[in-house]
C-alpha cells in the first residue's frame, strides 16, 4: 500500500469530478509525487500548450509516504507547465494540506480545463464538489482560508489556495497552503488562477495503510533516530535555514545587488543572530519554530514584526505572528536588494504569503528593476514615484504590496525579470535561467550549483540537485568533476521528491533510508538501486517533456553575468562559470547527445 | 601560541567559555585559545570543541581553507579562525 491507489480527475470546463484507479504500473516506474505527476502530466496534455490556457493540466500530487508515520511525511507537489519558464514545473510544499488530501483517499488530484466563473474545490473523503467562489475572488490567501473554515464550520479543513497574485496571473504566483507553506516556484499559482480555481479545501478521515506495519515502524524508528542525532537537524530546528547567509557571505557565493556582488555587508543585520536578538524595546523577531505534518526537524520560523516599524504602525492585521524569514527570502529581499532592515524583509515575506508570490522570483525581479533604475533606464515616472535604489527598504515593502494586488508598477514586476528586462531593452539585467530567477547561490563561486541551475528541468533551482558539499568543501573553485555528481544527485533528488518526504532529511539519510521505509510501506521490492533507477527515469521524463515543449540545448545556460563577468570578491574572485566545459561532460554522463537529447539507448534503458 | 576563534551561530554553543571571551561588532563570540606552536587548523577546531561530524568550513583570516587542505594548514600566532557548518538547502 502506501498509495491510496486512487486519483481524482476534475474537469473544470465540464464541471465533473471523477475518481479513477491509480495506474499501478506507473506507480512502480515513477513512485509518486514529482515523478508520478510528471508521468500523468505528460500523458494528459500537449507539452506545447500555452501554460495559462485551459489545455494546461494542474496536478496536486502526494507520495506513497505522505501522511504516514515517517518523519517529514507532510510533503506534496504541484506539477504543471510553468508560465514563468515554459517548462515542466514541480513545486514542492510542506504543511498539512498534502497529508489531508491523502487522508481523503487520493494520491493525485488532476485538474483539467477552466471554470467559467471562479470556483473552489471542496473535498471531504468521497464527497467532492465544485463550488462557486465569487465571494472569495479578490481575497487574500489568509482571508480565503478563514472564510472556508467558517463557511464549512470545520476548523480541521486544510486549504491550498491562491491570493490576488494568482488570480491576476503574476507569473511567479504560488499556491499557498496552511497560511504560509508554499508550492512556491515557477508560477504554479498563476496556472491555478488561469483555471479560475481559487482554492482546494480538503478534509480526509481515511488514514494511510502500509504493507508491513511492524517492519515499517521499525524502519521509521531507526531512521528517525538517525535524523534526530545529527548536528544538521539540531541546527535547522534551532536556527532554521538562515545561518546559510553567513556561510555564503563568507564564502563569496551570496548573490548581492542583482548579482553585481557576491558578498553583502549587511548580513549581520538580517541573519539568524539578528532574528533571535532582543532589541532595546524588548522586541524579538523570532517567536518560535514550527513543524510541518509528521516532521521531526521543525525548521519553520514564526516571526513578528516590531510594532513600531513603519510597515505595521496602525496596521494591526500585520501585527501578528506568522511565517518568518528563511534563507532564500532573506537573500532575495536582503542581499539581492542591498537591504538590511529585518522588519521590512519580514513584512515583505508576510505579503508574499498573504497574496501568494514566490519571494525568490519577486526579489530577483525587483533587483533587476533596481539595476535598471540605477542605470537610469527607468525613473520615478515609471515606478509610481518610488525610488528603486538598492538598499531602499520602502521600495521593497511598497512594491511587494503593489505586485501582490497587481497595481501600478507592480503590474510590470508581475512579468518576472526576463520579460521586464526585455521590455526595457536590457535583457542582461535578468539573472534567470529558463526565465526563472536564481536562488541564493552564485554560479561562479558554486560551480556545480551553476551546472545544476543550467540543467534543472524547471530553470534556476537549488533543490533539484545536491552539490553543496562538493562546491564549498572540495578545495578549489572548479567545474572539474561536477558533471558526474550533478547527474547522480539530480537522480537521487528526483527519487526523494517522489516519496512524500522532505529533502532536508538528506542531511542525515542516504538513499537506503528512503528505500527501507518505502519497501516496508509499498509493494514492489524497493531497493536503493530501484530508487536510483526511478530517479533517473523521472529526470529523463521531465527532459523529454521540456524538449517536446520546444526547449533546446540553448536553454541549458546561465546568465551572461556568470559566464563573462568575473566574481568581484570572495573565494571565487576573478572566476567565471566553467559551464561551457561542464555541460558536454554532463550530457555524456546522462547518455544524451551533444544537443542534450536523450539517446534511444538511454530511453530504452530507462523504459521511457 | 595564541589564536582567536569565532563560529557560526549553529556552532557557537560548542565553544568553551574562557577568561578572554568577547564579542565582535556582529555580536559573535570571540575567544582566545592557547594552542601548541605546531598546531594546524584541525587541531584548533578540536581545541575549540567543534564536533568533527559537522564537517565545518574554516576561514583563516577571512579566507576559506579548502577541505582537502585543512589538515595541513599551518596556523600562526595571532591568526583568527572562523568555523561554519557545512549546510545545504535553503
Amino acid at each position: 500500500m502506501g498509495w491510496q491507489k486512487r486519483i481524482l480527475r476534475v474537469d473544470l470546463t465540464a464541471g465533473t469530478c471523477t475518481p479513477e484507479p491509480l495506474n499501478m504500473e506507473w506507480a512502480q516506474a515513477y513512485l509518486g509525487e514529482r515523478g508520478l505527476a510528471a508521468k500523468y502530466l505528460k500523458e494528459s496534455m500537449d507539452p506545447k500548450a500555452d501554460p495559462l490556457s485551459p489545455e494546461n493540466v494542474l496536478i496536486f500530487a502526494t507520495g506513497p509516504l505522505t501522511g504516514t508515520m515517517a518523519s517529514t511525511s507532510g510533503r506534496y507537489a504541484v506539477v504543471t507547465k510553468g508560465p514563468l519558464t515554459g517548462a515542466i514545473a514541480c513545486s514542492n510544499s510542506g504543511g498539512k494540506f498534502g497529508a489531508e488530501l491523502k487522508f481523503a483517499g487520493y494520491d493525485l488530484l488532476i485538474i483539467h480545463g477552466r471554470a467559467e466563473r471562479p470556483v473552489y474545490l471542496h473535498i471531504v473523503d468521497d464527497k467532492v464538489e465544485i463550488v462557486d467562489a465569487e465571494p472569495l475572488w479578490g481575497k487574500s490567501v489568509w482571508e480565503t482560508e478563514r472564510w472556508l473554515r467558517d463557511q464549512h464550520r470545520d476548523p480541521q479543513i486544510k486549504v491550498a489556495s491562491i491570493g490576488v497574485a494568482g488570480e491576476r496571473l503574476v507569473r511567479y504566483a504560488c499556491v499557498i497552503n496552511d497560511l504560509h507553506r508554499a508550492a512556491g516556484r515557477s508560477g504554479v499559482g498563476a496556472v491555478m488562477g488561469s483555471k479560475n480555481l481559487k482554492a482546494v479545501a480538503a478534509r480526509g478521515t481515511k488514514g494511510v495503510r502500509v504493507d508491513d506495519p511492524r517492519r515499517f515502524m521499525e524502519a521509521v524508528s531507526q531512521t528517525k533516530a538517525v535524523l534526530w542525532d545529527t548536528g544538521h537537524r539540531r541546527g535547522l530546528e534551532k536556527y532554521g535555514t538562515l545561518p546559510m547567509i553567513d556561510n555564503q557571505h563568507e564564502f563569496g557565493g551570496l548573490p548581492t545587488r542583482n548579482s553585481l556582488d557576491v558578498q553583502f555587508d549587511g548580513t549581520s543585520k538580517i541573519n539568524a543572530r539578528a532574528m533571535r536578538a532582543v532589541g532595546e524595546d524588548g522586541h524579538r523577531n523570532l517567536v518560535t519554530n514550527k513543524a510541518c505534518f509528521g516532521c521531526t526537524i521543525a525548521c519553520g520560523r514564526i516571526a513578528k514584526i516590531n510594532p513600531n516599524h513603519y510597515t505595521v504602525v496602525n496596521r494591526k492585521e500585520y501585527q501578528i505572528a506568522s511565517g518568518g524569514l528563511e534563507y532564500e527570502t532573506a537573500f532575495a529581499f536582503g542581499a539581492e536588494l542591498g537591504i538590511d532592515d529585518i522588519d521590512a524583509l519580514t513584512f515583505a515575506n508576510f505579503i508574499m504569503n498573504e497574496q501568494g508570490m514566490d519571494p525568490i522570483s519577486f526579489g530577483g525581479t525587483l533587483a533587476a528593476a533596481m539595476e535598471l533604475y540605477e542605470m537610469g533606464v527607468i525613473t520615478d515616472a515609471d515606478t509610481d514615484g518610488v525610488p528603486l535604489r538598492f538598499g531602499n527598504a520602502q521600495a521593497l515593502t511598497i512594491m511587494a504590496e503593489k505586485t501582490g494586488k497587481y497595481e501600478g508598477f507592480g503590474q510590470v514586476l508581475a512579468m518576472g525579470s526576463k520579460l521586464m528586462a526585455e521590455k526595457y531593452g536590457h535583457p542582461e539585467v535578468s539573472i534567470t535561467i529558463k526565465g526563472q530567477e536564481i536562488p541564493g547561490y552564485d554560479g561562479r563561486a558554486l560551480q556545480g550549483m551553476g551546472l545544476g541551475y543550467a540543467t534543472s528541468p524547471r530553470g534556476a533551482c537549488h533543490l533539484k540537485h545536491d552539490l553543496f558539499h562538493e562546491d564549498m568543501n572540495s578545495g578549489e573553485i572548479t567545474g572539474k568533476g561536477k558533471a558526474e555528481r550533478c547527474k547522480v544527485t539530480q537522480d537521487e533528488v528526483a527519487a526523494v521528491d517522489s516519496t512524500g518526504l522532505c529533502l532536508f532529511t538528506t542531511g542525515a539519510w542516504k538513499m537506503d533510508a528512503f528505500a527501507r521505509q518505502l519497501d516496508a510501506a509499498c509493494e514492489g521490492g524497493w531497493t536503493t538501486k530501484k530508487l536510483e533507477e526511478v530517479g533517473e527515469r523521472i529526470f529523463n521524463l521531465e527532459r523529454t517533456f521540456n524538449l517536446a515543449a520546444g526547449l533546446t540545448r540553448a536553454d541549458d545556460t546561465l546568465p551572461k553575468r556568470f559566464l563573462e563577468t568575473p566574481a568581484p570578491s570572495g573565494t571565487a574572485k576573478g572566476k567565471v562559470s566553467e559551464l561551457p566545459m561542464m555541460l558536454p561532460a554532463y550530457y555524456k554522463e546522462r547518455g544524451w547527445t551533444e544537443e542534450g537529447i536523450p539517446t534511444n539507448e538511454t530511453l530504452d534503458r530507462l523504459r521511457l | 601560541m595564541k589564536v582567536t576563534v569565532s563560529a557560526s551561530i549553529i556552532l557557537e554553543d560548542y565553544l568553551p567559555t574562557t577568561d578572554t571571551d568577547g564579542h565582535n561588532e556582529n555580536d559573535e563570540r570571540i575567544i582566545t585559545l592557547d594552542v601548541p606552536a605546531d598546531s594546524g587548523a584541525l587541531d584548533v577546531m578540536k581545541a575549540a570543541g567543534i564536533p568533527e561530524d559537522i564537517t565545518p568550513l574554516i576561514s583563516l583570516n577571512g579566507t576559506i581553507i579548502p577541505l582537502g587542505r585543512q589538515s595541513e594548514q599551518v596556523i600562526n600566532e595571532g591568526d583568527h579562525l572562523h568555523f561554519m557548518p557545512s549546510l545545504k538547502g535553503g
